[in-house]
């Protein structure tokens, strides 16, 4: 089944065309909120509000002008940007226990390192090239959906990208230079 | 963008999703479907400005030409002087119009100043002897009462 036929059984009150959907795209949405927010509990909040502002406005979407996914992407990082005006949502430096806790070999530790540090790098850019980032580097879509998502045109994300890869490989230069290979080959 | 950067940027790893975000969205699409009449009240509708202005130009002139039409069509009724009734009985004249023909001498009827006024002028309904041959009087005599000031009265 199609993702349009998906999304009109689900206009039509079908709960579990409705799942489907959900289960398809909330990991991207929680992962997009957690990278741009920075904390578990935003991240929840954003990807909650995200699927009941498309469960409140679903009658509206067409799914033959623009993908969910485009559409989902796009009301995420609206909210996202809404928390981060908001001055009452500070930026949250919480740690899952799962990853707080630093247990096992030397290589956990280095990994943990890495992330930690890469996380910090991501958090230091400006929100515009952060965001270009997120959606290229980790959710893998194209420029061109990025555009729409991030409301720009194709020239401004490419610069926005260009200048948060030239920005973290400052940032990250102690780290690039002294990846051990070992770990870059684990990752394959 | 160099591999290195690329394999660095993969190190950050998203933890699992939280348990009750299932349940707090799968609870939120459930109360809207069981309230679909919600949207009656907190739905929204968008409307372009150059549709919307219309929409509100249409409205303003038909309530306008509404309004006009209700005005001219029932107009104020006049006040209604609440004074108590009363019969007054008053004399009325009547005016009788009379119209007689009077018969002149013939001495009298070459004399413009003997005749009276009303008296007939035509020249030769005086010439001519009256013939009453045959004259009956009617039998029944009737009256016309016209009143005084109409135009029309002979």
């Amino acid at each position: 089944m199609t993702e349009a036929e998906l999304v009109r059984r689900a206009q039509g009150g079908d709960a579990a065309a409705f799942l489907l959907l959900y289960e398809r795209y909330r990991r991207g949405i929680f992962s997009f909120a957690h990278r741009l927010l920075g904390s578990l509990t935003a991240a929840e909040d954003v990807t909650h509000d995200c699927f009941a502002s498309v469960i409140g406005n679903f009658q509206r979407f067409n799914p033959d002008r623009a993908s969910l996914k485009t559409y989902l992407y796009a009301v995420a990082r609206n909210l996202a940007r809404k928390h981060l005006r908001d001055p009452d949502n500070e930026a949250s430096e919480e740690i899952p226990e799962d990853l707080a806790t630093p247990v096992g070999p030397l290589d956990q530790l280095l990994d943990r390192e890495l992330c930690d540090a890469v996380r910090s790098a991501i958090e230091r850019l400006p929100p515009l090239q952060r965001e270009v980032l997120v959606l290229c580097e980790y959710e893998d879509l194209p420029l061109a959906e990025i555009a729409t998502i991030v409301e720009a045109d194709l020239g401004s994300v490419k610069a926005r990208l260009h200048r948060a890869r030239t920005n973290l490989r400052r940032i990250l230069a102690p780290y690039l230079d002294g990846v051990p290979d070992s770990h870059l080959v684990e990752d394959k | 963008m160099n591999r290195d950067l690329k394999e660095l940027l993969k190190k950050w790893e998203i933890p699992d999703l939280p348990p009750q975000l299932d349940e707090r969205v799968m609870a939120t699409y459930s109360s809207r479907r069981r309230q679909p009449w919600i949207f009656r009240w907190t739905g929204s509708v968008r409307l372009p400005v150059p549709v919307f202005a219309l929409l509100l130009l249409l409205q303003l002139v038909s309530g306008g030409v509404i309004l006009r039409n209700q005005f001219f069509a029932n107009p104020l009724p006049a006040p209604v002087l609440s004074m108590p009734e009363r019969v007054v009985e008053v004399p009325v004249e009547k005016e009788k119009v009379v119209t007689r023909i009077v018969y002149l001498p013939a001495s009298a009827a070459g004399n413009p100043d003997r005749r009276p006024a009303y008296a007939a002028t035509n020249a030769e309904s005086e010439k001519q002897p009256m013939d009453l041959t045959g004259f009956q009087p009617v039998s029944e005599f009737r009256i016309h009462v016209i009143k005084g000031g109409n135009r029309n009265e002979r």
